[in-house]
């Protein structure tokens, strides 16, 4: 009787830990899905909301530029990118610098619009349109709108802008 | 019942009740990610309704007007649709006077807002447009639209698309 018994408490005992280990496998060990044409967002809505609205603000900021404050519009322009995208910034930003600054150009930039692209908890592409007034010294200003993809990469210090597409 | 026994009953007991805590646990995150699934598969599926709406939009030929017409209202619902079915003699009537010829794809489109039965998408796209003025020849055309959709039945369907201009 007590051999059965312990029989029969061992195979419990076996079945229940292989179901936990089931649970455990289910719990933790799934990955994250992949993003598709028919899922493009594998993450939160609250978490791709902020991605998206950190591109916004962080797109108004690197096109608003000021010949009067041009080396310090860099200086807070790159601060937003991670260092490959602030290398070309800079890169880009000396071969115009002698121009801007001359022709005292200034271009005020605003987010008419933004949405997201797709998402994952590492990367995220955002869609902006831009609305551009430029002016330069003496001239009438000139308004452009713009198509922005912008993706953004997750940092410990936060949301960092890693490429533009313009269109 | 022997002192071994007594501790593999004890060792049963403690895993029967983890092992319920794992099946409500999994329950729950299974319900969990069953939901996240269908709110993440709703961006896709709203996208591609804006997409296809806005292609329709921006594909126009005064030789083949009428199915022009029919294939944006054919995406569409609610009064958008109604006028832009009213008017859509009008613009046939202006497509072919013009020789209009409209084509387009979408290069970029985003979700700006999504509910269970309600998005806004906007979209991004490139292409040209040829007309009696441009005396035929193709002029490069990129626009910046603002889709609203409504969810009818198992489709999303454009309740108003909207030009996104220069705001100055």
């Amino acid at each position: 009787m007590s051999r059965r018994t312990t029989i029969a408490l061992t195979a419990c005992a076996l079945a229940l830990a292989a179901a936990i280990g089931g649970e455990a496998a289910y719990l933790w060990g799934s990955s994250t899905p992949t993003p598709s044409a028919e899922r493009p967002i594998v993450v939160g809505d609250i978490d791709a909301q902020a991605a998206v609205d950190t591109a916004a603000s962080d797109a108004a900021a690197i096109f608003s530029t000021s010949s009067r404050r041009y080396d310090a519009h860099v200086a807070r322009a790159t601060s937003l990118m991670t260092d490959d995208m602030a290398e070309r910034y800079r890169s880009t930003a000396a071969q115009v610098r002698e121009r801007v600054v001359a022709a005292g150009t200034t271009t005020t930039t605003r987010v008419a619009a933004s949405g997201v692209v797709r998402a994952t908890s590492e990367q995220v592409l955002a869609l902006l349109f831009l609305d551009q007034r430029t002016t330069t010294r003496g001239g009438p200003p000139s308004y452009a709108a713009r198509r922005a993809l912008v993706t953004m990469v997750h940092s410990d210090e936060g949301w960092l802008v890693a490429n533009v597409q313009t269109r | 019942m022997s002192a071994g026994n007594r501790w593999l009953t004890m060792i049963v007991v403690v895993l029967f009740l983890a092992a319920v805590l794992g099946g409500a646990l999994s329950w729950r995150t299974h319900g969990d990610r069953a939901d996240a699934a269908t709110r993440q598969h709703r961006y896709g599926a709203v996208l591609a309704a804006a997409d296809t709406e806005v292609t329709a939009f921006v594909n126009l030929r005064y030789d083949r007007a009428s199915a022009s017409v029919d294939a944006v209202a054919a995406g569409a619902t609610g009064s958008f649709r109604d006028r832009y079915v009213r008017s859509a003699a009008r613009v046939i009537r202006v497509l072919e006077h013009n020789r209009s010829l409209m084509t387009g794809k979408v290069v970029w489109s985003g979700v700006s807002d999504v509910s269970r039965d309600r998005a806004t998408v906007i979209v991004a796209t490139t292409g040209t447009v040829s007309n009696t003025r441009t005396q035929g020849a193709r002029e490069p055309r990129a626009f910046r639209f603002r889709v609203a959709l409504l969810r009818v039945g198992d489709r999303w369907l454009t309740s108003d698309l909207e030009f996104v201009g220069d705001t100055g």
